[in-house]
């Protein structure tokens, strides 16, 4: 009998030290999660404003002839950054604070093919990456509309640059015309094409004052018209800067309709480098020289940058 | 050497003097083939896009834009003698025709050679609509110069032979495209009045 109680005693003992290491595990568990939460929160309080959370002080943009999204690869990709010391904290100011680069093309849709085969969706990748380091010395926050082998829509690009603040656009490409064996850079922005918006242009509007359009509409296929003065600005600049570097490029931007700035509510330009058949290692060496010129252009038009991109 | 073996070493060799010949006369005809296949080429285009003439049709010397022969990315004008119709729709069919078929060289092109020209209209307001093949997009050289040197062609070319024509709408097979390969947006009408001015602006020495 005595020996039955004393081995039930040591089995309640038993159960009850494995509860005792089972709770002291969970609350460990528990104490890990909750400071790495705590971690990732603090990262993303310090990090820009994501393009999920758009700013409030954008005017909306009413996109009613925009088609849905083509596949789920349109969300804006954050470029990796290196870990940053925390900065003192400052008093907000309205300036240029982040930078959208556009790798055109993507997954199907190679863009330009060179002779040995070199796909422009591959090389404006590289080129893409390099502007970004570039940009990240230079102070500036750096998105990317694509940062795998995907094809987000023109519309979804736009989307991308549109949610976010105090920004600027630039759509790199590689093409297949001008000369082989010399490389030169172009830099464009969309033209003047929009009549002006008035109660008439606003579509299915009548003449009558209750179909005025609100004074924050701005259509989707008209959303880079009021920020053209800017881009003009920042497209002179960039092109200032290649065509030091890379002699017989014009020495001012060209207004050009190209489709992916249409949509942008930012300062917008494409850069295209010509052209595809120079070869993987002539445009491989141009890269740094490409990536500065294009920070040092950036950097000079921050001075110049009006609140909200609009002047 | 018996007799048999002697015969059959003369027919083997009897054999291959008539396979030498036979040869021969195979890479003859071959060669006279080449030249048809290249007229059958051209038989083809003249089915799809036949030589528009027009009974006021009158040798003109036109101003047609390519890409310069010394400026790889700019246009130049190179003055062609072409039959030009009086009627302003004609006559941009006829210009944009040659412009597609007679470029000075292949380097100087702008539109792809299987491109054609479907349908020309012009509207009373100085609109017009160009339709064409399918080949304008799917062999089009994709890049903004490229596309915009295509567009910039056909517009100045008109804007320099056809003073009625104030913008055109280009369409491919009738429906409207978003870009013409991926960059050059075509949703809208592109003018012909401002189409002087240089495609891209002029390059740095």
């Amino acid at each position: 009998m005595r020996a039955s109680q004393t081995q039930a005693l040591r089995c309640i003992s038993d159960i009850l030290l494995r509860v005792k290491t089972g709770l002291l595990l969970g609350i460990l568990i528990l104490c890990g999660f909750f400071a790495a939460q705590a971690g990732v929160d603090a990262q993303q309080q310090s990090s820009s404003q994501s393009p999920q959370n758009p700013p409030a002080q954008k005017p909306p943009v009413k996109n009613h002839q925009t088609p849905p999204p083509k596949n789920g690869n349109a969300n804006p990709q954050q470029a990796p950054a290196p870990p940053q010391s925390p900065a003192p904290q400052q008093p907000p100011v309205e300036a240029l604070h982040t930078v959208v680069i556009d790798p055109g093309h993507g997954g199907a849709d190679t863009g330009s093919r060179g002779s040995s085969g070199l796909a422009e969706k591959d090389v404006v990748m590289d080129l893409a990456r390099e502007i970004g380091a570039a940009l990240r010395a230079a102070g500036f926050n750096v998105v990317m509309t694509r940062i795998a082998d995907v094809d987000p829509s023109l519309d979804e690009r736009a989307a991308v640059a549109n949610a976010q603040k105090d920004a600027i656009f630039i759509s790199l490409h590689v093409g297949s015309a001008g000369p082989a064996d010399a490389v030169r850079t172009y830099t464009y922005l969309f033209p003047s094409t929009a009549p002006p918006l008035s109660s008439a242009s606003f579509p299915g509007a009548t003449s009558t004052p209750a179909a005025a359009a609100p004074a924050n509409f701005v259509p989707w296929r008209q959303a880079q018209e009021q920020y053209l003065a800017q881009s003009r600005k920042l497209g002179d600049l960039i092109q200032v800067e290649l065509a030091q570097k890379f002699k017989g490029s014009p020495e001012i931007s060209a207004s050009v309709p190209v489709a992916v700035l249409r949509s942008v509510m930012t300062p917008a330009v494409a850069v295209e480098i010509s052209n595809i058949s120079a070869g993987q290692q002539q445009l491989e060496d141009m890269a740094p020289d490409l990536a500065a010129g294009i920070a040092r252009a950036v950097t000079a038009y921050k001075s110049v940058y009006p609140a909200g991109g609009r002047s | 050497m018996t007799r048999q073996v002697k015969i059959i070493f003369i027919c083997i060799l009897a054999a291959v003097i008539v396979g030498i010949f036979a040869l021969r006369a195979l890479h003859r005809r071959a060669t006279q083939l080449q030249p048809t296949r290249a007229t059958e080429e051209e038989e083809r285009r003249e089915v799809i896009a036949p030589p528009i003439s027009t009974p006021t049709d009158v040798s003109t010397s036109a101003q047609l834009f390519w890409i310069s022969a010394a400026q790889p990315d700019q246009l130049a004008p190179v003055s062609v003698q072409l039959p030009l119709s009086a009627d302003p729709a004609q006559r941009a069919k006829q210009l944009i025709t040659a412009l597609i078929a007679n470029p000075p060289s292949p380097t100087q092109r702008t539109l792809p050679a299987g491109a054609t020209l479907l349908n020309f209209y012009l509207l009373p307001n100085g609109q017009t609509v160009a339709d064409f093949s399918d080949e304008l997009s799917t062999e089009m050289p994709s890049g903004i110069l490229s596309e915009w040197l295509a567009v910039s062609s056909i517009t100045q070319t008109l804007a320099a032979n056809v003073p009625q024509i104030t913008q055109i709408k280009i369409l491919v097979h009738g429906r409207e495209l978003d870009t013409l390969a991926g960059h050059v947006d075509m949703t809208d009408f592109f003018d012909v009045r401002a189409a002087s001015a240089p495609a891209v602006p002029a390059t740095t020495k």
